[in-house]
């Protein structure tokens, strides 16, 4: 079987799961949970560097996507849709412990202390846990996850301007642990 | 040999190695895609759903207005012709049924055929599945029309049901109107 027929039964899969979740079949809701959990925690455990926090959040963005399934219409993936509520839950844990890291301009980010660490040698995931927090945001969402400066911008609700230099600042700061 | 190795300090390279930013784009190509918790996390979820209001079922599909408008009008037909046109009964009018439909099925092939023509050209944009869906729903409203139709030919003395099948040509033109429109395009 070819690898396009093995992603298109796979996925026919998933919208037999989702449609048996919206008429409350728990088990189903549940084979969901494992097909996407890895997926989910890993974006958690990236934004908040937190992993009993990161548990948690994958929990809530679960439980908030069983509230809204039913508006899910299947107009995108289910795994892009449930990813991006527990980006939003995520990001909505972050802004309320740090409310003004994530609004800085570009001025100053270039005045906040780069930290001395970030140099060391260690894992690429150990020293995105080290980036500061919103550099470590932009990071994760452009470079793992895959979204624009644009959509970055409207999620953290900053300039798509600091957006680009954050990124730049967390790109220069992992490469201190490349060297 | 200090000049060059500047130089690649300066491109951001290690000595003999590739450039930085090359390697560090490896890594994340290399990082996990997905990471483990460390508990099961499903017991909570769970406990958390199995609390809320039970979604009500959903029996129709998404897009369910044609298999609504085409099941009424087959029941309304085939009550119709059990409890107006039954044996024994007279027929109510003397019209030649036949003629009517077929001149009556010119005038709305005359105005269907060139929308659904039209349709298929402008909705080139729409993706594979779109379209489907939207082909499925006329191919419902058709096959509802046939039978219908059919209904009529056997019992051709009752100008309600010409009256009926008329209404279901109506219906299936605007069903093509609206989704037409709902597609962005003005009539």
């Amino acid at each position: 079987m070819s690898k396009t027929a093995v992603v298109q039964d796979e996925r026919a899969a998933e919208r037999a799961l989702v449609a048996q979740a919206k008429n409350n079949d728990y088990g189903a809701y549940e084979q969901l949970y494992k097909m996407h959990v890895g997926r989910v925690y890993a974006l958690c455990v990236r934004l908040c560097n937190d992993r009993d926090m990161a548990e948690d959040l994958s929990q809530e963005a679960f439980v908030l996507a069983w509230r809204k399934l039913s508006s899910f219409r299947g107009d995108s993936a289910f795994g892009s849709w449930l990813y991006r509520i527990a980006t939003n839950t995520a990001l909505s844990y972050l802004r309320k412990q740090k409310p003004f890291q994530y609004s800085v301009d570009i001025d100053e980010t270039e005045e906040e202390a780069i930290p001395e660490d970030i140099g060391a040698q260690m894992g690429l995931e150990q020293a995105i846990g080290k980036l500061p927090d919103g550099a470590r945001a932009v990071f994760v969402l452009y470079s793992l996850e895959g979204h624009t400066h644009d959509e970055i911008a409207s999620m953290l609700n900053i300039a798509q301007g600091s957006s680009k230099a954050q990124l730049h600042r967390a790109r220069q700061l992992l490469q201190g642990h490349l060297k | 040999m200090a000049d060059k190795e500047q130089g690649n300090q300066e491109q951001g390279m290690r000595q003999g190695d590739e450039p930085v930013d090359l390697m560090l784009a490896r890594e994340i190509r290399n990082l996990d895609r997905e990471i483990q918790p460390g508990r099961d996390l499903w017991p909570g979820i769970e406990r958390n759903i199995s609390q809320m209001p039970q979604r009500k079922g959903t029996l129709w599909p998404g897009n369910w207005m044609p298999y609504a408008v085409a099941a009424s009008l087959i029941i309304a037909v085939s009550s119709l012709v059990v409890n107006l046109v039954g044996p024994g009964q007279p027929g109510a009018e003397l019209v030649t049924a036949n003629y009517a439909i077929d001149s009556m099925q010119k005038g709305y092939l005359k105005v269907r055929n060139p929308l659904v023509e039209q349709f298929a050209e402008t909705n080139k944009s729409l993706s594979p599945d779109t379209l489907d869906d939207l082909y499925r729903n006329i191919e419902i409203i058709e096959n509802a029309r046939l039978e219908i139709e059919a209904q009529v030919r056997k019992n051709p003395e009752d100008p309600r049901l010409v009256e009926m099948l008329m209404r279901v040509h109506q219906q299936e033109l605007e069903l093509l109107k609206q989704d037409y429109l709902k597609y962005g395009h003005s009539m």
